[in-house]
Protein backbone atom coordinates (compact mmCIF):
# COMPACT_ATOMS: atom_id res chain seq x y z
CA UNK A 1 0.00 0.00 0.00
CA UNK A 2 1.14 3.70 -0.61
CA UNK A 3 2.51 4.75 2.25
CA UNK A 4 2.10 8.70 1.69
CA UNK A 5 -0.18 10.34 4.49
CA UNK A 6 -3.92 10.95 4.47
CA UNK A 7 -4.93 14.80 5.00
CA UNK A 8 -8.41 15.07 7.14
CA UNK A 9 -9.79 18.21 7.37
CA UNK A 10 -12.36 18.29 9.95
CA UNK A 11 -13.64 20.39 12.87
CA UNK A 12 -15.60 18.02 14.65
CA UNK A 13 -13.22 16.29 17.75
CA UNK A 14 -16.01 13.34 18.19
CA UNK A 15 -16.03 12.89 14.51
CA UNK A 16 -11.95 12.97 14.16
CA UNK A 17 -11.73 9.90 16.71
CA UNK A 18 -14.14 8.11 15.29
CA UNK A 19 -12.56 8.68 11.69
CA UNK A 20 -9.19 7.79 12.79
CA UNK A 21 -10.70 4.49 14.66
CA UNK A 22 -12.57 3.98 11.53
CA UNK A 23 -9.19 4.18 9.82
CA UNK A 24 -7.44 2.11 12.13
CA UNK A 25 -10.54 -0.90 12.08
CA UNK A 26 -10.47 -0.68 8.22
CA UNK A 27 -6.18 -1.36 8.64
CA UNK A 28 -5.33 1.53 6.90
CA UNK A 29 -2.21 2.18 8.20
CA UNK A 30 -1.16 5.42 6.35
CA UNK A 31 -0.51 8.15 8.51
CA UNK A 32 -3.08 10.96 9.45
CA UNK A 33 -2.57 14.53 9.62
CA UNK A 34 -5.66 16.64 10.94
CA UNK A 35 -6.15 19.97 9.73
CA UNK A 36 -9.37 21.39 11.87
CA UNK A 37 -9.98 24.09 9.67
CA UNK A 38 -9.74 25.23 6.22
CA UNK A 39 -7.32 28.00 6.57
CA UNK A 40 -4.64 25.63 8.50
CA UNK A 41 -5.85 23.22 5.65
CA UNK A 42 -4.18 25.05 2.95
CA UNK A 43 -1.57 26.43 4.74
CA UNK A 44 -0.73 22.87 5.27
CA UNK A 45 -1.03 22.18 1.58
CA UNK A 46 0.52 25.58 0.19
CA UNK A 47 3.46 26.17 2.82
CA UNK A 48 4.20 22.90 4.32
CA UNK A 49 3.78 20.21 1.22
CA UNK A 50 6.29 19.70 -1.41
CA UNK A 51 9.17 21.35 0.14
CA UNK A 52 11.71 18.29 0.26
CA UNK A 53 13.21 18.72 3.68
CA UNK A 54 9.36 19.21 4.78
CA UNK A 55 6.28 16.91 4.02
CA UNK A 56 5.27 15.40 0.78
CA UNK A 57 1.70 15.71 -0.82
CA UNK A 58 -1.10 13.54 1.18
CA UNK A 59 -2.01 10.99 -1.53
CA UNK A 60 -5.95 11.60 -0.31
CA UNK A 61 -7.79 14.13 1.33
CA UNK A 62 -11.09 13.89 3.37
CA UNK A 63 -12.84 16.97 3.51
CA UNK A 64 -15.75 17.70 5.55
CA UNK A 65 -17.80 20.86 4.01
CA UNK A 66 -18.73 22.62 7.04
CA UNK A 67 -15.48 24.20 8.42
CA UNK A 68 -14.50 27.14 10.66
CA UNK A 69 -12.64 29.93 9.35
CA UNK A 70 -12.14 28.90 5.60
CA UNK A 71 -14.76 26.73 4.39
CA UNK A 72 -14.43 23.11 2.67
CA UNK A 73 -15.83 24.23 -0.55
CA UNK A 74 -13.20 26.98 -0.46
CA UNK A 75 -10.58 24.25 0.53
CA UNK A 76 -11.98 22.13 -2.75
CA UNK A 77 -12.05 25.26 -5.30
CA UNK A 78 -8.52 26.14 -4.19
CA UNK A 79 -6.99 22.60 -4.10
CA UNK A 80 -8.30 21.85 -7.58
CA UNK A 81 -7.39 25.30 -9.20
CA UNK A 82 -3.86 24.65 -7.94
CA UNK A 83 -1.25 22.24 -10.29
CA UNK A 84 0.66 21.95 -7.35
CA UNK A 85 -3.05 19.72 -5.83
CA UNK A 86 -5.39 19.03 -8.40
CA UNK A 87 -4.45 15.14 -8.93
CA UNK A 88 -4.68 14.41 -5.31
CA UNK A 89 -8.10 12.65 -4.51
CA UNK A 90 -10.45 14.65 -2.61
CA UNK A 91 -13.08 12.60 -1.20
CA UNK A 92 -16.00 14.95 0.47
CA UNK A 93 -17.16 13.33 4.00
CA UNK A 94 -19.56 15.38 5.27
CA UNK A 95 -23.52 15.12 7.02
CA UNK A 96 -24.94 17.52 4.47
CA UNK A 97 -26.99 15.53 1.37
CA UNK A 98 -28.11 18.88 0.04
CA UNK A 99 -28.35 18.43 -3.26
CA UNK A 100 -26.66 21.97 -4.45
CA UNK A 101 -23.37 20.68 -1.98
CA UNK A 102 -23.34 17.96 -3.86
CA UNK A 103 -23.35 19.13 -7.27
CA UNK A 104 -21.10 22.15 -6.71
CA UNK A 105 -18.60 19.81 -4.85
CA UNK A 106 -18.11 17.63 -7.93
CA UNK A 107 -18.28 20.96 -10.12
CA UNK A 108 -15.46 22.06 -8.39
CA UNK A 109 -13.53 18.50 -9.32
CA UNK A 110 -14.49 16.50 -6.01
CA UNK A 111 -13.60 12.57 -6.90
CA UNK A 112 -15.92 11.60 -4.27
CA UNK A 113 -18.89 12.44 -2.06
CA UNK A 114 -19.79 10.54 0.92
CA UNK A 115 -22.69 11.60 3.18
CA UNK A 116 -21.39 10.30 6.70
CA UNK A 117 -24.11 7.66 7.64
CA UNK A 118 -25.50 8.13 10.99
CA UNK A 119 -24.81 3.75 11.81
CA UNK A 120 -21.42 3.68 13.05
CA UNK A 121 -20.81 -0.13 11.63
CA UNK A 122 -21.67 1.53 7.79
CA UNK A 123 -19.72 4.79 8.64
CA UNK A 124 -16.73 2.04 8.96
CA UNK A 125 -17.56 0.17 5.98
CA UNK A 126 -17.69 3.47 4.09
CA UNK A 127 -14.49 4.26 5.32
CA UNK A 128 -12.93 0.78 4.58
CA UNK A 129 -14.08 0.73 0.62
CA UNK A 130 -12.62 4.52 0.31
CA UNK A 131 -9.26 3.92 1.63
CA UNK A 132 -9.02 0.16 -0.31
CA UNK A 133 -9.84 1.53 -3.47
CA UNK A 134 -8.14 5.16 -3.40
CA UNK A 135 -4.89 3.72 -1.59
CA UNK A 136 -5.30 0.56 -3.33
CA UNK A 137 -6.99 0.28 -6.31
CA UNK A 138 -6.67 3.34 -7.45
CA UNK A 139 -3.76 4.23 -9.90
CA UNK A 140 -2.81 7.69 -8.87
CA UNK A 141 -0.83 10.23 -10.33
CA UNK A 142 3.14 10.22 -10.11
CA UNK A 143 3.06 14.13 -10.24
CA UNK A 144 1.83 16.00 -7.55
CA UNK B 1 -73.26 43.70 -9.52
CA UNK B 2 -71.81 46.75 -7.33
CA UNK B 3 -72.91 49.19 -10.48
CA UNK B 4 -76.53 47.52 -10.17
CA UNK B 5 -76.37 48.61 -6.25
CA UNK B 6 -75.19 52.17 -6.87
CA UNK B 7 -78.20 52.99 -8.97
CA UNK B 8 -80.72 52.37 -5.96
CA UNK B 9 -78.90 52.93 -2.93
CA UNK B 10 -77.52 56.36 -1.66
CA UNK B 11 -73.92 56.86 -2.74
CA UNK B 12 -72.54 57.39 0.61
CA UNK B 13 -73.31 53.67 1.87
CA UNK B 14 -72.01 52.60 -1.46
CA UNK B 15 -68.62 53.76 -0.82
CA UNK B 16 -68.12 52.65 2.70
CA UNK B 17 -68.49 49.54 1.46
CA UNK B 18 -66.48 49.10 -1.07
CA UNK B 19 -63.80 50.79 1.35
CA UNK B 20 -64.65 47.93 3.89
CA UNK B 21 -64.34 45.68 0.51
CA UNK B 22 -60.83 47.06 -0.32
CA UNK B 23 -59.85 46.93 3.45
CA UNK B 24 -60.77 43.65 3.93
CA UNK B 25 -59.02 42.58 0.52
CA UNK B 26 -55.85 44.15 1.91
CA UNK B 27 -55.85 42.66 4.87
CA UNK B 28 -56.38 39.27 3.51
CA UNK B 29 -53.75 39.72 1.20
CA UNK B 30 -51.68 40.71 4.02
CA UNK B 31 -52.62 37.90 6.11
CA UNK B 32 -51.78 35.04 3.38
CA UNK B 33 -48.23 37.05 2.77
CA UNK B 34 -47.31 36.24 6.63
CA UNK B 35 -48.64 32.74 6.42
CA UNK B 36 -46.65 32.47 2.92
CA UNK B 37 -43.33 33.84 5.27
CA UNK B 38 -43.91 31.68 8.87
CA UNK B 39 -44.53 28.68 6.68
CA UNK B 40 -40.95 29.69 4.89
CA UNK B 41 -39.38 29.89 8.17
CA UNK B 42 -40.80 26.73 9.62
CA UNK B 43 -39.09 24.77 6.69
CA UNK B 44 -35.86 26.61 7.10
CA UNK B 45 -35.85 25.85 10.50
CA UNK B 46 -36.77 22.17 10.02
CA UNK B 47 -34.05 22.02 7.28
CA UNK B 48 -31.45 23.51 9.65
CA UNK B 49 -32.61 21.74 12.58
CA UNK B 50 -32.07 18.14 10.67
CA UNK B 51 -28.92 18.83 9.08
CA UNK B 52 -27.35 20.11 12.77
CA UNK B 53 -28.52 16.98 14.37
CA UNK B 54 -27.47 14.69 12.42
CA UNK B 55 -23.99 15.06 13.79
CA UNK B 56 -24.22 14.80 17.17
CA UNK B 57 -26.42 11.62 16.62
CA UNK B 58 -23.54 10.27 14.76
CA UNK B 59 -21.45 10.78 17.78
CA UNK B 60 -23.84 8.97 19.86
CA UNK B 61 -24.01 5.98 17.77
CA UNK B 62 -20.60 6.06 17.09
CA UNK B 63 -19.28 5.74 20.52
CA UNK B 64 -22.28 3.39 21.86
CA UNK B 65 -20.58 0.95 18.70
CA UNK B 66 -17.08 1.66 20.01
CA UNK B 67 -18.31 0.90 23.59
CA UNK B 68 -19.90 -2.73 22.45
CA UNK B 69 -16.96 -3.86 20.14
CA UNK B 70 -13.49 -2.23 22.08
CA UNK B 71 -14.86 -3.23 25.27
CA UNK B 72 -16.75 -6.72 24.03
CA UNK B 73 -14.79 -8.60 26.77
CA UNK B 74 -15.23 -6.67 29.49
CA UNK B 75 -18.83 -5.79 29.01
CA UNK B 76 -21.42 -7.84 31.19
CA UNK B 77 -24.11 -9.20 28.79
CA UNK B 78 -26.73 -6.68 30.37
CA UNK B 79 -24.72 -4.00 28.96
CA UNK B 80 -24.17 -4.94 25.77
CA UNK B 81 -27.68 -4.98 25.13
CA UNK B 82 -28.21 -1.71 26.99
CA UNK B 83 -25.88 -0.31 24.50
CA UNK B 84 -27.64 -1.50 21.54
CA UNK B 85 -31.08 -0.36 22.58
CA UNK B 86 -29.34 3.17 22.35
CA UNK B 87 -28.30 2.37 19.28
CA UNK B 88 -31.71 1.52 18.33
CA UNK B 89 -33.17 4.28 19.60
CA UNK B 90 -30.56 6.83 18.09
CA UNK B 91 -31.52 4.96 15.00
CA UNK B 92 -35.00 6.29 15.41
CA UNK B 93 -34.60 9.69 16.01
CA UNK B 94 -32.18 9.52 12.93
CA UNK B 95 -35.50 8.10 10.64
CA UNK B 96 -37.15 10.67 12.24
CA UNK B 97 -34.92 13.74 11.36
CA UNK B 98 -34.69 12.09 7.70
CA UNK B 99 -38.41 11.98 7.48
CA UNK B 100 -38.56 15.97 8.43
CA UNK B 101 -36.00 16.55 5.93
CA UNK B 102 -37.90 15.15 3.18
CA UNK B 103 -40.72 16.84 4.07
CA UNK B 104 -39.18 20.76 4.28
CA UNK B 105 -37.61 19.42 1.04
CA UNK B 106 -41.27 18.62 -0.34
CA UNK B 107 -42.31 22.46 0.34
CA UNK B 108 -39.31 23.77 -0.99
CA UNK B 109 -39.90 22.21 -4.32
CA UNK B 110 -40.57 24.71 -7.09
CA UNK B 111 -43.88 22.93 -9.08
CA UNK B 112 -43.62 22.24 -12.64
CA UNK B 113 -47.08 21.16 -13.36
CA UNK B 114 -47.46 19.16 -16.66
CA UNK B 115 -50.14 16.84 -17.62
CA UNK B 116 -49.88 13.60 -16.08
CA UNK B 117 -51.17 10.08 -16.80
CA UNK B 118 -52.19 9.19 -13.18
CA UNK B 119 -53.34 5.89 -14.60
CA UNK B 120 -49.99 4.52 -15.74
CA UNK B 121 -47.99 6.10 -13.11
CA UNK B 122 -50.13 4.42 -10.55
CA UNK B 123 -49.43 1.09 -12.67
CA UNK B 124 -45.86 1.94 -12.33
CA UNK B 125 -45.97 1.64 -8.49
CA UNK B 126 -47.96 -1.41 -8.47
CA UNK B 127 -45.32 -2.90 -9.88
CA UNK B 128 -42.51 -2.01 -7.98
CA UNK B 129 -44.59 -3.03 -5.05
CA UNK B 130 -44.98 -6.30 -6.76
CA UNK B 131 -41.18 -6.62 -7.34
CA UNK B 132 -40.18 -6.05 -3.34
CA UNK B 133 -42.94 -8.53 -2.59
CA UNK B 134 -43.60 -11.04 -4.63
CA UNK B 135 -45.44 -13.73 -1.99
CA UNK B 136 -48.00 -10.81 -1.72
CA UNK B 137 -51.22 -11.61 -3.82
CA UNK B 138 -53.08 -8.86 -4.16
CA UNK B 139 -55.71 -7.46 -6.87
CA UNK B 140 -55.63 -3.84 -7.85
CA UNK B 141 -57.79 -2.35 -10.41
CA UNK B 142 -57.18 1.11 -12.23
CA UNK B 143 -59.12 2.76 -13.84
CA UNK B 144 -57.54 4.03 -17.68
CA UNK B 145 -57.16 7.53 -18.64
CA UNK B 146 -57.25 9.26 -15.15
CA UNK B 147 -54.97 12.87 -15.88
CA UNK B 148 -54.59 15.57 -13.87
CA UNK B 149 -52.47 18.57 -14.48
CA UNK B 150 -49.59 18.84 -11.49
CA UNK B 151 -46.25 18.30 -10.89
CA UNK B 152 -44.76 14.58 -11.59
CA UNK B 153 -42.22 14.53 -9.13
CA UNK B 154 -44.48 15.28 -6.43
CA UNK B 155 -47.63 13.51 -7.48
CA UNK B 156 -45.10 10.45 -7.49
CA UNK B 157 -44.23 10.46 -3.73
CA UNK B 158 -47.93 10.92 -3.26
CA UNK B 159 -49.04 8.29 -5.01
CA UNK B 160 -46.32 6.04 -3.98
CA UNK B 161 -47.61 6.75 -0.32
CA UNK B 162 -51.42 5.90 -0.72
CA UNK B 163 -50.68 2.80 -2.79
CA UNK B 164 -47.87 1.82 -0.49
CA UNK B 165 -50.71 2.10 2.17
CA UNK B 166 -52.97 0.43 0.99
CA UNK B 167 -50.79 -2.45 0.08
CA UNK B 168 -49.62 -2.46 3.80
CA UNK B 169 -52.66 -2.04 5.86
CA UNK B 170 -54.03 -5.18 3.41
CA UNK B 171 -50.96 -7.34 4.17
CA UNK B 172 -53.18 -9.61 6.80
CA UNK B 173 -55.96 -9.90 4.16
CA UNK B 174 -56.49 -13.52 2.73
CA UNK B 175 -57.31 -11.91 -0.86
CA UNK B 176 -56.20 -7.92 -0.70
CA UNK B 177 -57.77 -5.31 -3.21
CA UNK B 178 -57.06 -2.06 -4.14
CA UNK B 179 -59.40 0.12 -6.31
CA UNK B 180 -57.92 3.11 -7.88
CA UNK B 181 -60.23 5.51 -9.62
CA UNK B 182 -62.55 9.02 -9.87
CA UNK B 183 -66.11 9.95 -8.88
CA UNK B 184 -67.65 13.24 -9.45
CA UNK B 185 -68.03 15.44 -6.34
CA UNK B 186 -69.82 18.92 -5.88
CA UNK B 187 -69.45 19.51 -9.85
CA UNK B 188 -65.40 18.34 -9.72
CA UNK B 189 -63.41 15.15 -10.54
CA UNK B 190 -62.42 13.46 -6.83
CA UNK B 191 -59.92 10.80 -7.51
CA UNK B 192 -59.67 7.77 -4.80
CA UNK B 193 -57.76 5.04 -3.70
CA UNK B 194 -59.48 2.31 -2.10
CA UNK B 195 -58.86 -0.89 -0.22
CA UNK B 196 -60.28 -3.54 1.81
CA UNK B 197 -57.44 -3.90 4.36
CA UNK B 198 -57.32 -3.00 8.58
CA UNK B 199 -58.97 0.51 8.52
CA UNK B 200 -58.96 2.20 11.23
CA UNK B 201 -61.25 4.21 13.90
CA UNK B 202 -61.87 7.97 12.40
CA UNK B 203 -63.02 9.41 16.14
CA UNK B 204 -59.24 8.64 16.91
CA UNK B 205 -57.98 9.81 13.76
CA UNK B 206 -57.91 13.84 15.00
CA UNK B 207 -54.26 14.54 13.12
CA UNK B 208 -53.82 11.83 10.78
CA UNK B 209 -52.36 13.83 8.40
CA UNK B 210 -49.50 15.17 10.69
CA UNK B 211 -46.37 14.16 10.82
CA UNK B 212 -45.56 11.17 12.79
CA UNK B 213 -49.32 10.24 13.18
CA UNK B 214 -49.62 6.38 13.75
CA UNK B 215 -52.97 4.37 13.99
CA UNK B 216 -51.52 1.50 14.07
CA UNK B 217 -48.30 -0.36 16.19
CA UNK B 218 -45.36 -0.56 14.68
CA UNK B 219 -44.99 -4.17 15.37
CA UNK B 220 -47.83 -5.07 13.51
CA UNK B 221 -47.84 -2.66 10.64
CA UNK B 222 -44.32 -1.29 10.01
CA UNK B 223 -43.60 2.62 9.23
CA UNK B 224 -43.15 6.12 11.22
CA UNK B 225 -45.76 7.85 10.04
CA UNK B 226 -44.38 10.04 7.32
CA UNK B 227 -46.92 9.30 4.49
CA UNK B 228 -49.79 10.90 4.62
CA UNK B 229 -48.28 14.35 6.10
CA UNK B 230 -46.19 14.02 2.72
CA UNK B 231 -49.73 13.40 0.45
CA UNK B 232 -51.19 16.26 2.35
CA UNK B 233 -48.47 18.92 2.10
CA UNK B 234 -48.29 17.48 -1.87
CA UNK B 235 -52.33 18.08 -2.34
CA UNK B 236 -52.37 21.61 -0.50
CA UNK B 237 -49.69 22.64 -2.15
CA UNK B 238 -51.54 21.89 -5.74
CA UNK B 239 -54.44 23.94 -4.12
CA UNK B 240 -56.72 20.33 -3.26
CA UNK B 241 -57.74 18.59 -0.07
CA UNK B 242 -57.30 15.12 0.95
CA UNK B 243 -59.83 13.40 3.25
CA UNK B 244 -60.81 9.32 3.97
CA UNK B 245 -63.39 7.52 4.74
CA UNK B 246 -62.90 4.46 6.79
CA UNK B 247 -63.82 1.94 9.68
CA UNK B 248 -61.98 -0.44 11.41
CA UNK B 249 -61.46 -3.71 9.50
CA UNK B 250 -63.36 -2.20 6.91
CA UNK B 251 -61.13 -1.20 4.79
CA UNK B 252 -60.07 2.58 3.41
CA UNK B 253 -60.52 5.43 1.12
CA UNK B 254 -58.52 7.95 0.66
CA UNK B 255 -60.15 11.15 -1.87
CA UNK B 256 -58.05 13.85 -3.07
CA UNK B 257 -58.61 16.54 -5.39
CA UNK B 258 -56.53 18.69 -7.66
CA UNK B 259 -56.93 22.27 -8.58
CA UNK B 260 -55.33 23.34 -11.64
CA UNK B 261 -56.07 27.09 -11.66
CA UNK B 262 -53.76 27.63 -8.73
N1 LIG C 1 -54.84 2.43 3.67
C1 LIG C 1 -54.82 2.49 5.00
N2 LIG C 1 -55.49 1.57 5.76
C2 LIG C 1 -55.46 1.63 7.10
N3 LIG C 1 -54.79 2.56 7.80
C3 LIG C 1 -54.11 3.49 7.12
C4 LIG C 1 -54.07 3.51 5.70
N4 LIG C 1 -53.31 4.54 5.30
C5 LIG C 1 -52.88 5.12 6.43
N5 LIG C 1 -53.35 4.50 7.52
C6 LIG C 1 -53.14 4.86 8.94
O1 LIG C 1 -52.59 6.16 8.98
C7 LIG C 1 -51.31 6.14 9.59
C8 LIG C 1 -50.41 7.16 8.94
O2 LIG C 1 -50.07 6.77 7.63
P1 LIG C 1 -48.66 7.16 7.05
O3 LIG C 1 -48.57 6.72 5.64
O4 LIG C 1 -48.44 8.60 7.35
O5 LIG C 1 -47.66 6.35 7.98
P2 LIG C 1 -47.12 4.86 7.89
O6 LIG C 1 -47.55 4.21 6.62
O7 LIG C 1 -47.53 4.19 9.15
O8 LIG C 1 -45.55 5.05 7.91
P3 LIG C 1 -44.65 5.58 6.69
O9 LIG C 1 -45.58 6.07 5.61
O10 LIG C 1 -43.87 6.68 7.28
O11 LIG C 1 -43.86 4.42 6.27
C9 LIG C 1 -50.81 4.73 9.44
O12 LIG C 1 -49.89 4.39 10.44
C10 LIG C 1 -52.11 3.95 9.58
O13 LIG C 1 -52.42 3.78 10.93
MG1 LIG D 1 -47.24 5.17 4.76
Amino acid sequence: MNKKKILLVEDNPSDIELTTRALEKSKISNSLVVKEDGAEALKYLFEECGKADYDDYPALILLDLKLPVVDGMEVLKQVKADDRTKRIPVVVLTTSSEEDDIDNSYDLGANAYIRKPVDNDRFIVAINYLGLFWLLVNEPSYRY
Amino acid sequence: MLKSITLHKPKKAVVTIIDRIEELERKNNELSLQLEQANKEMEAFAYSVSHDLRSPLRGIDGWSQALSEDFEDSLEEKAKIYLSRIRYETMRMHELIEALLKLSRLSRRVLERERIDISSMAEFVVERLREHNPQRRVIVVIEPGLTVFADRFLMDIALSNLIGNAWKFTEKKELAQIEIGSTFYDNERVFYIRDNGAGFNLAYAKKLFGAFQRMHKPNEYPGIGIGLAMVQRIILRHGGNVWVETEVDKGATFYWVIRSNV
